[in-house]
């Protein structure tokens, strides 16, 4: 009773409970010591929430401008249509967006999707820091930090005043719809494994074959790279479209997308947010191709805490190198586990098919250990120390636990995925549970139906199916709320809404692939799984 | 007019009823999002794109949540796609799994009334779920059925979550009290 009560007092607080619930709950206040505690708890908590969030009052004046100008644009724009990035369509398509949103962008290639990482943490407190420039966005002070850009109607027709962080530049917005196509495919050549799914470029991945840059090209690109730089720190997205190709601009039209402000910044994403002292980025390894571009590594100037940087294509134009192409390059990653004497913050953790750290840290009063005897690991970590673990397996399934004496409850047991490729030359195809508890995914099979059930599940969450060969999987949403089911490395991604069944054709290698719910929220509370995607048996 | 009455408006093509929600909205909406990001240029494109897609989705706006809720969980949503594109996201939440919900904890006081300064410091660190949370129900108002709906999560979630925060609030607060 007491448990139930407490849950309810911030509702007693806002005054959200029914009123029955209200009178039971306020009956049990008068005797319960430690529930009115707690409410006075609650007093103080819920105050102190609304001084902490109550900053300067909205301006209430307002207009629907760009609303109308994108609705009138588009007025026959169907909901879910499906727009496409040139050249990398059929590979990459973008995820089927059920939203009414019409300028949903396609998901090119090296665009990172951060939010595809919250999955890592699938069991719970498995935090990834794969993008950690978002928690060094974050965690900039709110005073100190960034100066938020003015709100600018770059769409319909407004065109910002010129602007000096770019001198070079005639300022205003390039005439999109109006720039011829070149019929160049200026991204940088992609082929097929690069992305494995992760929707960012892999070092493996980036063009070898050029030569070092001459001091005056080398000159160049960083004129071009500090002009942007400078750009961002003013706020001046028309400027940095104006460092932009025309064909880069050519294929973003494509797209369908706006030419905004917010666009502008996904086009420089890791020099960082516009402080107004976003140092310039290093430029590392620029090489020119055999086509005249030049490529290099825009290292950010700050501390970046991601294990990643941009890779940019540029072009020379009318003199000035011009950016062409853009993309995101992922090094390692980063899975946080904690571990306390409770138990690991996750039974769940999900290796993607990449280099990879475990990144350990013990808040517990005593040691533990992170042992997993089929991996042939073992590492101890005292009370506050942190463990780096360098990752590497054939895809699969794995276990975990701890050996400390005393670690015994069902916290300190967990499985390790590894997801990938089971063609891998060293690829052990023991893809099954093992006689250690884990849980298998059963037989092959050619069809299957997957149930989405309350609270947060797939029923079942391990799934084989036949590889090489048109798989239907039926997906039934049980629930009262819009639920995903999401395999980023093989390109799928559907909504399914309350009560509704869709139907998935997976045609897919063997491997071992995640699958998750992209809904924000979701996989973070479990909604994640794994397909295990095997060869027939052969038949005797 | 209710705002269930404007979305029947705005889904038989009154423009001025989508102007109306908008400046109704528009004050919570960009509050509420000001826990994800303090950029107020963010927050505006955040807005404008929830209230595009209220214009091509009034239709679909099945009354089985507030009106409001569903705006908020619209504007999470699109949040989550300029985050994506910009490369920001909303944190993970920092919960644990197999885990019952943090013991109520000793009877005694961990958090009182000198010690608001802290609190409010200690809210600022909160994992952005929980604060968000937090948000929803102490300066929205939210019920927890609302709360759920707006960030898709089930009502249990939204018990733990706070549970979660006070008790995170008490550990910070009763450190600093230590220290």
């Amino acid at each position: 009773m007491k448990r139930h009560v407490q849950d309810l007092l911030p509702a007693h607080l806002n005054g959200t409970l029914e009123s029955g619930e209200w009178e039971r709950v306020t009956d049990h206040l008068a005797h319960c010591e430690a529930c009115t505690l707690a409410l006075e708890e609650w007093t103080l908590i819920a105050s102190a929430t609304r001084s902490a969030f109550s900053t300067e009052s909205v301006d209430s004046v307002g207009d629907l401008h760009r609303v109308w100008s994108l609705v009138d644009e588009h007025p026959d724009t169907p909901p879910n249509a499906r727009r496409v990035w040139n050249h990398i369509a059929p590979k990459y398509e973008e995820k089927n967006e059920m939203s009414a949103h019409t300028l949903t962008p396609p998901r090119y290639p090296g665009e990172r999707r951060p939010a595809s990482y919250a999955w890592f943490s699938a069991g719970l407190v498995a935090l990834l820091l794969v993008v950690g420039s978002v928690a060094w966005y974050a965690s900039q002070p709110g005073g100190s930090g960034p100066e938020p850009l003015p709100a600018r109607q770059l769409a319909g027709g407004v065109t910002p005043a010129p602007s000096s962080c770019a001198p070079d530049q005639s300022p205003g917005l390039p005439d999109v719809a109006g720039t011829p196509a070149t019929g160049s495919t200026s991204v940088i050549d992609l082929t097929e494994g690069q992305y494995e799914g992760w929707g960012f470029l892999r070092p493996e991945g980036l063009p070898k074959d050029g030569v070092p840059v001459d001091a005056s090209t080398q000159e160049g690109i960083q004129a071009t790279v500090n002009s942007l730089t400078s750009c961002m720190n003013a706020g001046d997205a028309s400027a940095i479209w104006a460092l932009t190709s025309a064909d880069y601009m050519r294929r973003f039209a494509a797209t369908g997308r706006e030419p905004s402000e917010v666009n502008a910044r996904a086009i420089v994403p890791m020099v960082g947010p516009a402080t107004g002292e976003t140092p310039v980025p290093e430029i590392q390894n620029a090489m020119v191709f055999a086509d005249g571009r030049v490529g290099a590594e825009i290292r950010p100037g700050f501390d970046n805490p991601s294990n990643s940087f941009d890779y940019y294509m540029f072009v020379l134009q009318d003199g000035q190198w011009l950016i062409d192409a853009a993309v995101h390059v992922q090094e390692f990653v980063q899975i946080l586990l904690i571990v306390d004497d409770s138990g690991f913050s996750s039974s769940k953790v999900m290796v993607p098919p990449m280099a990879a750290e475990l990144v350990l840290t013990n808040e517990g009063a005593t040691s533990h250990s992170f042992v997993s005897s089929d991996l042939g690991l073992r590492v101890e970590v005292a009370p506050g120390e942190t463990s780096t673990i360098s990752l590497k397996a054939s895809p699969g399934q794995y276990t975990f636990t701890s050996d400390i004496p005393g670690d015994d409850g069902d916290g300190f047991r967990g499985e390790i995925f590894f997801e990938g490729s089971l063609s891998d030359p060293d690829a052990t195809p023991e893809v099954s549970g093992q006689d250690n508890g884990s849980r298998a995914p059963g037989p092959a099979l050619a069809s299957v139906t997957v149930h989405v059930q309350a609270p947060e599940s797939y029923a079942p969450d391990r799934i084989a199916v036949l590889a090489d060969r048109d798989v239907e999987m039926t997906l039934v949403n049980e629930r009262e709320l819009e639920a995903n089911f999401t395999i980023d490395a093989l390109g799928i991604s559907v909504d399914i809404a309350p009560g509704e069944t869709t139907t998935i054709v997976v045609n897919a290698p063997e491997g071992v692939y995640a699958f998750y719910s992209d809904i924000p929220g979701h996989a973070e509370v479990g909604m994640s799984g794994v397909l295990f995607v095997k060869d027939a048996p052969a038949t005797p | 007019m209710g705002d269930d009455e404007l979305i029947g408006r705005i889904a038989a093509g009154d423009r001025h009823a989508l102007t109306d929600l908008y400046q109704r909205h528009r004050g919570p909406l960009s509050s509420y999002l000001r826990v994800f990001t303090t950029d107020a240029g963010v927050i505006e494109e955040v807005v404008q794109d929830t209230m595009l897609a209220v214009w091509k989705g009034a239709h679909r706006f099945a009354g089985r949540s507030s009106v409001r809720s569903w705006v908020f969980s619209i504007a999470r949503r699109r949040a989550a796609d300029v985050f994506r594109r910009k490369s920001l996201r909303i944190e993970a939440d920092p919960e644990w799994i197999n885990v019952a919900d943090p013991d109520p904890g000793p009877e005694s006081r961990a958090l009182s009334g000198e010690a608001e300064d802290d609190l409010l410091m200690a809210i600022s660190s909160l994992p952005t779920v929980q604060r968000e949370v937090l948000m929803l129900v102490f300066i929205h108002g939210l019920s927890y059925r609302e709360a759920a709906e707006a960030i898709a999560v089930p009502v249990g979630t939204i018990k733990s979550r706070l549970n979660k925060a006070r008790q995170s609030l008490r550990v910070q607060i009763q450190r600093r009290a230590d220290a």
